[in-house]
Formats: C-alpha cells, sequence, structure tokens
C-alpha cells in the first residue's frame, strides 16, 4: 500500500487537490478581514456559524469546515477515489499492474485505500489550515456556538469528531466514485460523472415535495454534525447519518470489486 | 451514433427525472373547500358564523372521514388557519374552521369564549358536521371529531371539552388555565388571603387594542392555531379567497358604535360585559372581584373533570402570557380523571402559535389525531416531554412536573438557596442556615408616575426578545447572585420563595422601615384592605449568569409579588421552570419594584426587604440531568461493522489468494482452485534437452481456448499449444488472428469461454501467484505519465507482491533499455520506441522464467532489433522460455527456435521452425529464359522442386548449394540476373495458410474480411 501511496502522491492533481482545498480557509480568511467588522453571515447559511466566524480561531476553523462540507470536499473525495483505477486504464498501466502475482481485489483495496486515505488528509487539511488562518487573522480563544460557549479543549474534540463524521458522510461519494472508475477508462468520466451525481442528490434533498424519500437520500444527515457542538453533545443525532452511509457503501463497493474481478482488461 | 453506451445512461437519466415528478404530482392532496354560514342562538336571536369545510378528495358517504374542528387566534379569523387546514384535509381528515363570534365576518361580539356564547357555538359546529355524510359517526349525530385551537383557539378548545362530550380529541397549544392568573398574576400563596394581582398591562392593551384596529394592524400570520410552516406549495392552488372583515368599529348587532377616523372605540367588537372588565381593569390596574368572576367564567380551571377526550396539551416555555404552570395544572386536572393527556414543552414564547410555528407542534398534532380519531398504532406518547433548550434536545418523563402541595416538599429534590445581604445567594444542604449574615434591611423605591421601569420583555416580540437590552433601574431593584454552579442542575417544576416584606411607605410618608420580626404572625389576615403595612408590589426575576457575563432571563419570566397585610413573611410560587443551569454559570434573583410589562404603582412608594437569616429563601425543584451518551445502535453498529470486516480480511488470508480464485478460473472441467497438474500428456515439445524435463510441467499448456465476445464473434477457436522450457516460440499470424487475446488470457487479463491455460502446470487465474515467474509486454507499453521511468519502474516492481528490490536487476534491465540518463525524466517525455524499450525492460524484471512479449520490435530501429534478436535467443540458451507473438514473418524467423501459425482464431501448425518448413532451402533465381532454365534444372533436381515464381523460379535445392544451380544454368548459357534465398518461413506460412504472397509482406494488413472488427489481434 505504501507502493501506491508513492505512485499516487507524486501525481500533480494529488498535489493540487489538496492544495486547492487548503487555501479555501485562507481566502476566507483574507476576505473576513478585508471586509471588515460588518462582515455577517449573509444568506444560505444553516448553521449559524458564519456570524461567528470571526470570534476565534477556532471558530474560523469550524466555520470552513462547515464551508467546505456540503460540496468541496465531496468534490474531492470523488476526485481521489475516482480517479485511481480508470486513470490506470487511460494510461495502459492497469493491464500491467494486474499482471502481477496479486490478486485484483486486493489491488483494488489498495487503490481505495489509498484513495480514502488522501481523503481524509484533505478533510484534515480544511480545519487545519482554518485554524492557522482564522489563528493568524482572529487570534486564539475559546469557541462560541450557536448554543453557547465552549473551551479550547473540549473544542478540539469536537472539531475532530466533526471532521470524523464528514469523513464517513462521504462514504458514499467515495463508493460511488471508486465503483464508476472500475466501469470507464476516462478518468473524467468517473469524477465528473461523481460530481454531477453530487449536485442532483443535493438538488433532490432541496425539494421538500419529495417528502419522507429525501430522509433516505445519503446526503439527508449531512447537516446533523452541528449536535456535536451542543453542550452536552448531541452523538444520538449522528445515528442515522451515520448508518445511512452503509448501504451505499457496501452497496458500491461491492458492485466495484465483483465487477472488477470479472472484466476483460481491454484497456 | 446512438449505441448502448450513449443511451443507456441517458434513459436512466430520463426514468429517475419522470419518477421524480411523477412522485411530486402524485404527493399533490386533492382537496374541495365549500365555505358556508351557520346559524347559532344568540340569547333570543340568531346569528351567523362563517365557516368553511375543507373536504379531502375520495370522502364520502362511502368513506366517512373524521372531522377536526379548527379553532383560530385572538388576532385574525378563519384565513389564518387556511394552510393548517389544507394540510390535515391533505392527510385525510374533513375540516371545518370558522370564524368566532367578533371576528371576521362572523356576526356577534366577541365574548372571550364565553361558555354560554362561544362555547356553546361549538356544539352547533359539530351538529354540522354530523349531518354531512362524508363524516364518520361513532353514533347518531355523534361525529368522530376533534378539537384543535391555539392561544384564543387553545382556551376555546379546552372549555369546549368540558361542557361538548362529542369530542374525541383535543389539541390545545399555548392555552390558558386561569384567565385571571393569566392576566393579573401574583406569585404569593399564602399566608392567608391573597391580594388580587397585578395586571400584565403590555399583554392585555395589546390583546384588547388588537379588535378595535383592522386586522392588518397586525401580522397577519400570526392566527391563534398551530400553524403548517412548510405549506405543500401544491395546496396553495385555487381555493376561496378569505373574505375581508367588516370596517372596524361596525358593529353588525347590537347598536352602532363611534367610528370615523381617529375615533376609535376601545369596545371594538367585544361584548358588553367583557368591555367593562377591560376598561375597568385599565383604569385601576387591579382585578376587582366581579372582573376576576367573568374572567374565571371564561376559564377552564375547575371545569376540566368534565374533559373525557384525549388532550394534547403544548406550551412555548417562554410564554409571557400563558406559562408553563397553566398548562400544568391543565394537565393535572384532566389527568385526574383518568383521561389521556399528554403535555409538550417546547422552545419558544406565545408566538409559536403564529406564522412561524414549529415541526414539533405539526409532528406532535398529526400524531395525536391519527392515534385517537383514526386509532392508530404506535408507541405510547410519554406523558410529558420538555425541551432542553441548551442542548437541543427533548427530554421525556411519565409525569409532568409536580405542582407545590405542603405534604411532600421532602420528597423533591431541591436545591436550596439564601439570599443574603452581601447580595450574594448562599447555598444550602438542607441545614437550616449553614451561611448566614446579620439580617439586613434592603429598601427598594418605586419611582413616581411608575417611570422608569425596568424593561425585561416585551409582549409578543417573541424571538427578538434576546436582543433587547433588559434593563433595571438603580435604587429599584436588588440583585443577589449565586456563585459559580459545580454541576448542571437541571429545573423541573414551579421554585419556591419566601420573603419577608417590611412595610412600604408611599413618598411622601416618612420613611421608617419597621424592624423584622418573623416570629409574629402579620396582624391582619385579610390582604384586600390597605393596612398600616402598605401595599408591597415587588417583581420577581430569575436569571442565568453565564461565565462572560451575558444573562439570561428563564423563560423571560417576571412574577409580580403583591401583597398588603404588611409587614409579613410570604410564601411566593414563581411559574414553573423547565431548564438546565449549566455548570460555571451563576443564578441571579432580582427583585424589583417596577417592571415594564406590569401595571405599575405610581405612588412613589418604598418598600423593605428583610434578607438573611432565612429571612428570605429559594427552592429551586432539581431532576436528576440525563446526558445523551452515545446511542445504542451507534456501537453495536460500529462493532458489526469491525466484525465484519474482520472476518473478510481473515477468510481472506485462509483463502489464499482470493477473490480472482472463484471468478477468473480458467477450467472449465471444474478443477476449482489452485490445480497443479504433473507433465503435460499432450506436449509435442521435439525439446531436445532430454527426458528430464519431460517430468516438470510446461511454462505454458494450453488446451482448447476459445474466446466469443458478447456481440458474438469467435476470437480464438480451439487453441492448443504447447511451449517448452527453453523455448522461444514465435506466435504467427495475420493481425485480427486472436494472438493479443490469447495472450491477454494466458496472462489473467481477460477470461476465457472454454478451454484451459496452465502456466508451469497451474490453472491461470487473475492475479495467481505463478505470474510472479512471468514478465510480459501486452499491446504496447503503459506508465504512469508523470513519473520517470526509474520510478515506474521501481514502483511496478514493489507493487508484485513482498520482493525485495534487489531481486530485480534493475541494472541488467536498464542495461536492455538503454535510455541512458533519459530515464530519470517523465514518461511523457519518450518517444515511442523509448517507451517500447523501457516496457521491455519492464517485463525483464527479476529475470522472469517466462516472457510474454506481444509485438516487441513495434517502433524499434534496425540496430535495436538485433540487439533484441540477440537477447531473446541468450535468454532461450539460458533456460528462459519466450513467447513472442508478431505478425512479422522474417522477425519470427530471425528471433526464435519455434512457431505456432494461427489465422482467425485457430492454431494451424506448430513445432520447430526447421522442422516445419523442411529440411530444404529455396532460392528464387531469375534467368533470361525461364522455361529452358525449367528443363535444366528439372534434369538434377526432383520433381516439384521447381515452382514458377513471379518472372522466375523458386526453386528447392535440398541437399544441393546454390552453386550448383549456378553452374548448371550457366554451362547451359543461360544468364541470371539474380539470386535470392526465399524465406522459409514465408512459404510455410503461404501454405499454411494459402494466402498469395503479396499480401504478407512486410507491413501493414490491409483491413479486408480476415482481420476481425476492432482491436482483437
Amino acid at each position: 500500500m505504501i507502493v501506491e501511496l508513492q505512485r499516487q502522491l507524486r501525481r500533480r492533481r494529488t498535489v493540487f487537490g489538496l492544495l486547492g482545498i487548503a487555501s479555501v480557509p485562507v481566502i476566507l480568511a483574507i476576505a473576513f478581514v478585508l471586509s471588515g467588522d460588518g462582515a455577517n453571515g449573509g444568506g444560505g447559511d444553516p448553521t449559524g456559524l458564519f456570524d461567528l466566524a470571526t470570534a476565534s480561531g477556532l471558530n474560523f476553523a469550524l466555520m470552513s469546515t462547515a464551508a467546505t462540507a456540503p460540496f468541496l470536499l465531496l468534490a474531492v473525495v470523488a476526485l481521489f477515489t475516482g480517479d485511481t483505477v480508470s486513470s490506470e486504464a487511460s494510461w495502459g498501466s492497469l493491464r500491467y499492474l494486474l499482471v502481477r502475482p496479486v490478486p485484483r481485489s486486493r489491488l483494488l483495496a489498495r487503490k481505495f485505500a489509498v484513495g480514502v486515505l488522501l481523503s481524509v488528509v484533505a478533510a484534515l487539511l480544511v480545519p487545519l489550515s482554518g485554524l492557522a488562518a482564522g489563528t493568524l487573522a482572529f487570534g486564539w480563544g475559546e469557541v462560541q456556538t450557536p448554543f453557547g460557549v465552549l473551551a479550547v479543549g473540549p473544542a478540539l474534540g469536537r472539531l475532530l469528531a466533526i471532521v470524523a463524521y464528514l469523513v464517513w458522510s462521504s462514504a458514499w461519494v467515495a463508493g460511488i466514485a471508486f465503483a464508476w472508475s472500475t466501469v470507464t477508462d476516462a478518468p473524467v468520466g468517473a469524477v465528473a460523472g461523481t460530481i454531477v451525481l453530487v449536485i442532483v442528490v443535493q438538488i433532490l434533498d432541496a425539494i421538500t415535495a419529495l417528502g419522507t424519500l429525501r430522509t433516505f437520500l445519503p446526503v439527508h444527515e449531512l447537516t446533523a454534525w452541528i449536535g456535536l457542538l451542543a453542550s452536552p453533545p448531541q452523538w444520538g443525532e449522528l445515528t442515522r447519518g451515520i448508518l445511512l452511509q452503509v448501504p451505499y457503501l457496501t452497496g458500491a463497493l461491492g458492485f466495484a470489486f465483483w465487477w472488477f474481478a470479472r472484466k476483460d482488461i481491454l484497456s | 451514433m446512438i449505441d448502448r453506451r450513449t443511451w443507456v445512461p441517458v434513459a436512466v437519466a430520463v426514468a429517475i427525472v419522470a419518477v421524480i415528478v411523477g412522485l411530486i404530482l402524485l404527493g399533490r392532496p386533492d382537496i374541495e373547500v365549500a365555505s358556508l354560514r351557520v346559524t347559532v342562538p344568540d340569547g333570543a336571536e340568531q346569528l351567523e358564523l362563517d365557516a368553511a369545510v375543507y373536504r379531502p378528495a375520495g370522502a364520502s358517504a362511502d368513506d366517512p372521514r373524521p372531522a377536526v374542528l379548527l379553532a383560530h387566534g385572538f388576532l385574525g379569523d378563519r384565513s389564518g388557519s387556511d394552510a393548517q387546514a389544507r394540510r390535515l384535509a391533505g392527510d385525510g381528515f374533513v375540516v371545518m374552521t370558522w370564524s368566532a363570534r367578533g371576528f371576521g365576518s362572523s356576526g356577534g361580539q366577541v365574548g372571550l369564549a364565553d361558555p354560554d356564547a362561544e362555547i356553546a357555538d361549538v356544539a352547533r359546529l359539530i351538529d354540522v358536521l354530523a349531518e354531512r355524510p362524508d363524516v364518520r359517526l361513532d353514533a347518531v349525530g355523534d361525529p368522530r371529531v376533534a378539537i384543535v385551537g391555539g392561544s384564543y383557539g387553545a382556551g376555546t378548545a379546552l372549555l369546549a371539552a368540558a361542557q361538548e362530550p362529542r369530542l374525541d380529541a383535543v389539541v390545545a397549544a399555548a392555552g390558558w388555565h386561569s384567565l385571571s392568573r393569566s392576566l393579573a398574576p401574583n406569585g404569593v400563596i399564602g399566608p392567608g388571603e391573597v391580594a388580587p394581582g397585578v395586571l400584565k398591562a403590555g399583554w392585555t392593551s395589546l390583546l384588547f387594542t388588537a379588535n378595535a384596529l383592522p386586522a392588518d394592524a397586525f401580522d397577519p400570520s400570526a392566527s391563534g392555531t398551530p400553524p403548517d410552516p412548510d405549506p405543500d406549495p401544491s395546496t396553495l392552488g385555487p381555493g376561496p379567497e378569505p373574505e375581508p372583515g367588516p370596517e372596524p368599529g361596525v358593529d353588525l348587532e347590537g347598536g352602532p358604535r363611534a367610528v370615523g377616523n381617529g375615533g376609535l372605540d376601545p369596545c371594538g367588537r367585544f361584548s358588553r360585559e367583557i368591555c367593562e372588565v377591560y376598561l375597568e381593569v385599565a383604569r385601576s390596574g387591579v382585578l376587582t372581584a366581579s372582573a376576576r368572576a367573568v374572567l374565571d367564567a371564561r376559564s377552564p380551571a375547575g371545569r376540566l373533570d368534565a374533559v373525557t377526550a384525549p388532550t394534547l396539551l403544548l406550551q412555548g416555555q417562554d410564554d409571557t402570557l400563558f406559562d408553563l404552570t397553566e398548562s400544568r395544572r391543565n394537565a393535572e386536572e384532566i389527568a385526574a380523571t383518568g383521561t389521556p393527556v399528554r403535555l409538550r414543552w417546547v422552545v419558544g414564547g406565545h408566538e409559536i402559535v403564529g406564522g412561524a410555528g414549529s415541526d414539533e407542534l405539526r409532528e406532535e398534532t398529526d400524531a395525536w389525531l391519527d392515534r385517537w380519531l383514526r386509532d392508530g398504532d404506535g408507541p405510547e406518547a410519554p406523558a410529558f416531554t420538555w425541551t432542553d433548550r441548551a442542548a437541543d434536545v427533548a427530554r421525556d418523563r411519565d409525569a409532568p412536573p409536580d405542582g407545590p402541595s405542603p405534604g411532600d416538599r421532602g420528597a423533591r429534590q431541591v436545591l436550596a438557596f439564601e439570599l443574603a445581604p452581601d447580595g450574594r445567594l448562599h447555598e444550602r444542604d438542607g441545614a437550616p442556615s449553614a451561611v448566614s449574615d446579620a439580617p439586613r434591611s434592603v429598601t427598594l423605591s418605586s419611582p413616581p408616575g411608575g417611570q422608569p421601569a425596568a424593561l425585561s420583555s416585551l409582549p409578543g416580540a417573541g424571538a427578538l426578545v434576546g436582543f433587547l437590552p433588559a434593563t433595571d433601574i438603580p435604587g429599584q431593584h436588588v440583585a443577589i447572585t449565586s456563585a459559580p454552579l459545580t454541576a448542571d442542575a437541571t429545573l423541573l417544576g414551579p421554585p419556591t420563595m419566601s420573603l419577608q416584606v417590611g412595610s412600604s411607605r408611599a413618598g411622601d410618608e416618612p420613611e421608617e422601615p419597621a424592624p423584622p420580626e418573623p416570629d409574629d404572625p402579620p396582624d391582619d389576615p385579610v390582604g384586600t384592605v390597605l393596612d398600616d403595612g402598605g401595599e408591597a408590589r415587588l417583581f420577581v426575576k430569575l436569571t442565568d449568569v453565564a461565565a462572560n457575563g451575558s444573562t439570561t432571563l428563564i423563560h423571560q419570566a417576571v412574577t409580580p409579588v403583591r401583597a398588603t397585610s404588611l409587614p409579613g413573611e410570604l410564601a411566593v410560587e414563581l411559574p414553573d421552570l423547565a431548564y438546565r443551569l449549566r455548570a460555571d454559570h451563576r443564578l441571579r434573583v432580582t427583585i424589583a419594584t417596577t417592571d415594564q410589562a406590569f401595571s405599575n404603582r405610581i405612588d412613589g412608594a418604598t418598600t423593605s426587604l428583610v434578607l438573611g437569616d432565612g429571612a428570605a429563601q429559594l427552592q429551586l425543584p432539581v431532576v436528576a440531568s440525563v446526558t445523551p451518551g452515545v446511542r445504542l445502535p451507534v456501537v453495536a453498529g460500529i462493532v458489526l461493522a469491525v466484525a465484519a470486516l474482520a472476518a473478510v480480511v481473515v477468510s481472506r488470508r485462509r483463502g489464499g489468494t482470493g477473490w480472482g480464485g472463484s471468478s477468473g478460473g480458467v477450467d472449465p472441467v471444474g478443477r476449482a482452485g489452485d490445480g497443479v497438474v504433473g507433465p503435460d500428456p499432450g506436449a509435442a515439445t521435439g525439446d531436445a534437452r532430454g527426458t528430464a524435463k519431460l517430468r516438470e510441467p510446461p511454462p505454458i499448456a494450453i488446451r482448447g481456448l476459445t474466446k466469443r465476445y458478447a456481440d458474438g464473434h469467435l476470437a480464438v477457436d480451439a487453441f492448443d499449444l504447447t511451449v517448452g522450457r527453453g523455448q522461444v516460440m514465435g506466435l504467427l499470424g495475420p493481425n485480427g488472428a486472436g494472438k493479443t487475446t490469447s495472450l491477454r488470457m494466458l496472462l489473467g487479463l481477460s477470461t476465457p469461454t472454454a478451454g484451459s491455460i496452465r502456466v508451469f502446470g497451474h490453472d491461470m487465474r487473475p492475479g495467481h501467484p505463478v505470474l510472479g515467474r512471468v514478465g510480459a509486454l501486452v499491446e504496447g507499453p503503459g506508465f504512469v505519465p508523470e513519473l520517470s521511468g526509474l520510478d515506474n519502474l521501481q514502483l511496478y516492481w514493489r507493487a508484485g507482491g513482498r520482493r525485495s528490490p534487489d531481486e530485480a536487476e534493475l541494472p541488467w534491465a536498464l542495461g536492455v533499455a538503454d535510455l541512458g540518463s533519459a530515464i530519470r525524466k517523465p514518461v511523457r517525455t519518450y518517444s515511442h520506441g523509448m517507451k517500447q524499450r523501457l516496457a521491455i525492460a519492464q517485463a525483464l524484471l527479476g529475470r522472469p522464467e517466462l516472457l510474454v512479449l506481444d509485438e516487441p520490435t513495434d517502433g524499434l530501429d534496425p540496430e535495436q532489433i538485433r540487439a533484441m534478436r540477440e537477447l531473446l535467443a541468450r535468454l532461450g540458451d539460458e533456460g528462459h522460455t519466450v513467447l513472442v507473438s508478431s505478425h512479422l514473418l522474417a522477425e519470427v524467423e530471425q528471433m526464435c527456435t519455434h512457431v505456432a501459425v494461427v489465422q482467425r482464431g485457430r492454431l494451424l501448425a506448430s513445432g520447430r521452425i526447421d522442422e516445419l518448413v523442411g529440411a530444404g532451402r529455396t532460392v528464387v533465381v531469375a534467368t533470361d529464359d525461364r522455361d529452358r532454365a525449367r528443363a535444366v534444372l528439372a534434369r538434377h533436381l526432383a520433381p516439384g522442386s521447381i515452382e514458377a515464381s513471379g518472372a522466375g523460379l523458386a526453386v528447392t535445392l535440398g541437399d544441393h548449394d546454390p552453386a550448383d544451380l549456378v553452374t548448371w544454368l550457366v554451362a547451359e548459357g543461360l544468364r541470371i540476373h539474380a539470386l535470392t534465398p526465399r524465406g522459409k518461413l514465408e512459404d510455410a506460412f503461404l501454405s499454411l495458410t494459402g494466402a498469395p504472397a503479396s499480401e504478407t509482406a512486410e507491413g501493414p494488413e490491409p483491413i479486408g474480411p480476415r482481420g476481425g472488427p476492432g482491436g482483437v489481434t
């Protein structure tokens, strides 16, 4: 797996993807600083954290995490997991990887694991860079949440839990992108297709006329992490969100492994 | 071109869109709305109420539905209930809304839920419902009906439930228990008779002037019923326009009132009785006995024992008009007779029944109606639920919090404080006076004229209140604060206080606070008469002070305390709390002489309070905090997932090389797993290295290999091949013969349709360990373009199982590739030839025993081709086995020791090159007279060894030397223009494939019938 990691880390898209998502909090910090004290969250803030973003470095890290969670993080996950197999196919090197005394499933597992690892790194980079940028811009201090005030120690723990939940909530994207990349030879197809799917699912989630069907969409519980900021933290609220990912992930991965094991490698 | 790859995703997308649109369209309920006038008796006469019935499609005499009566709130008329009525009708109920007397376009005057007027009207409405065929009946004249209302509608609902036994369920949100207590509260509960309360001036003036002004002066969405905050846009379609109310001040019945611009009749549409009560109370600021009687007649208090319908009570925790105690007392009174009741406290103030209602109200109402009107099944809801605002979570309990009852203080948990003169609340552990300061009197003044007054809340401001700076006026109040709490304290229920109040003297009287005498009972038990002690009017507030100093007025509640028998020790009960006081927060008790929301005294009196030494105490009812931990399903889920993962990993390890085995198995005879086979009896190796080799399995043994594609094309047809150790086997055939397909199946990249492939005796399947002994170059190079050639090779080697870099023989392979310094440049900068050489080097990594090369000389220049030839020959000599596929005859002839000729997926011949072509050599000789040359040669050579070939003759020499040929021809005088050897393999190939010479020249094959569909070679 280290080998696979080295293989992926040296690619430009890996570096650019990580740098790109890490630069988002920096850009936001600059924006907040430049816009002065009158900055408020404006419309479209479902979490109430945007108003409190400038309260402290940790607040800013929280806000950047909240800002990237609905789309940007999912897009980066799609990039890292959807590109792995199909890019090898497009270069023609996939067949050589398979002419190895290594079973196909192990190869697939390694690629998926590396894709997930990179996604986790990307997810961690956002609060880290937000913390760095926020502390530089707004100082260190306790966290103000819509529920009250949190001290630094517990707040860091909560932030870690929130990032873990967000990473898990992107499991469906990882699974579908990966499955798609085993089917197609064009990495753009897998990545862009998955991103389009993410957008479509988000739109569907917003159509209230669909009623209870929406509760089965994988992004429906995406904002449940807000409960972790309450005092005491509401772990139970995340239950449904955690369980919701399971069928999508297992279905997509199951398909990917099953299909790849049977497939005639023609690339 | 529309092919499967295009239209499948398009069709899927279209199908998804169609399904979504279909669901949205189907989800729109079909409702009919009909307005009607209901005639009700009004004393000796009659008046008409404006009503409407919302009927769901499908409700009819064959399918009768339960009915719901929706009562509206105090501002507005039945139009405010429209959205909720549509929603309930969409759920399948027949809904009736009506404008109460004096509202909207109904007749009559507002009697404020008069049991003889408005409440009696409900009976008449039920009669109307009973007459409808589409309403379900429990008995003749008794429909299955519920009544739902908020604020004014809630009081209507509760009073109706007490009076009308036909009601089957009740939902009352933000209602009252005792109107007199709500409008003029007094926290004092003893000793002795309690003085009349202090008027909530803010609320009462707001409510009573509301009906004197046009309805749109206030928020038109602030109606009384729990509304639908998420209205289905499809139901906001055509419906009856709500009719505008009559002009303000115009009375439909009774005499004309004063109207006109600037002249507002304060009575508006109120009945005379109510109007008189209001005017009197507004002037004096005190409820007289007659006023109290009028209000008590319109309160559910004391009447609820007659309620048999299951009742759902909802209340906002920050409601300042009807506080939590009102709902609790309603619940207690109803529950006392055994009627099912559920009490739910939600976050919010009185505005929860306004336009911005909450999901919780909607869900609770739906669940209640479903359960009691439709006999729904479902888990029994707990009797009481409140909302912990700090954690934003609802907490269930089995019973509402206990009201005060003298005997059982000891059974409850209390957090007791003593108010000390040093401004601190001291916690007491039950032992009396753990900390006591010398008692001291605190004097509070109230301003003459009642202003400036402290600002705590604004009626109806709802969520805005948090933004108002609450102010307390210095000199008018005393604020006593506790130390920071060491642990969270969950307060649930009514707090009690005891206060010792000295005399209260008006400003123009000498200030002489009487010394406190806590042991003397007050002299005059009758509190309504102002005696020498004066009247004490105080306002008590509980505030939550956070660590950073920010304050929260708990439930926005201000409790007035009014006593006239002074000096005295007052027992005070504050309104119910549902609040969690967090650790590190402090509790503050503020006692003030004024408050903006109430009717303040104007005589500028001073009041003295005694603090310390047990004179002033506060007791808060505490319940055990339940901290929600990680829920059991989450833990169980994680454990299960980890266990499943571990099981899968363990089973993979034990099952050998894993998944690929079950699906990639090549052997159709049913040999599962990894069959190692001994020497292959069918092998025709012809190998001269001795019989010892025959005991080992051959490197490649293919039997009956067949590949048929999904479109029916047969790429490989019962192909048999055996390659022995040390052989350099050439796989020869035109493009489209199935060479590459066979190689792919050999390496486990494709799955054969039939046949078996054994490599070193092992049945081939994808990822088989025997591939560690194989190096391959298939269909061109494939590298990661951004990495350097060296990186590609190194990573490739390490990707193949646990093999150390030393075994790779990298220097030797790099020497073969001969790329020089370019090896460190990214592969995307390479030319095709460089990539090809690198691919060959990659195949050679680790000096594999078996080398499979597909068109290895593609893109190489002649020098490199020669080098490759030598390399392969050397490898063969060293005992390695090589399988080379090519369509170029000359190459194969030069590189290989053995050859297998393939055409159209079938093996035509295989064997040593020299055996295949026979022992003879052939030359082509061009002379000036062909026929004569033929005759000459025929004399020396066997018949059949001479053929015409183009302009010359192809002569099979056999044992003769070409020099002999020259001699014979020249001896006859023939001139020889050219004498060239002909490729032997070419002969054999031509004879085998039956193709004319020109078609097999070195170069690209024409794409004709012999070449299959693209990419099959």
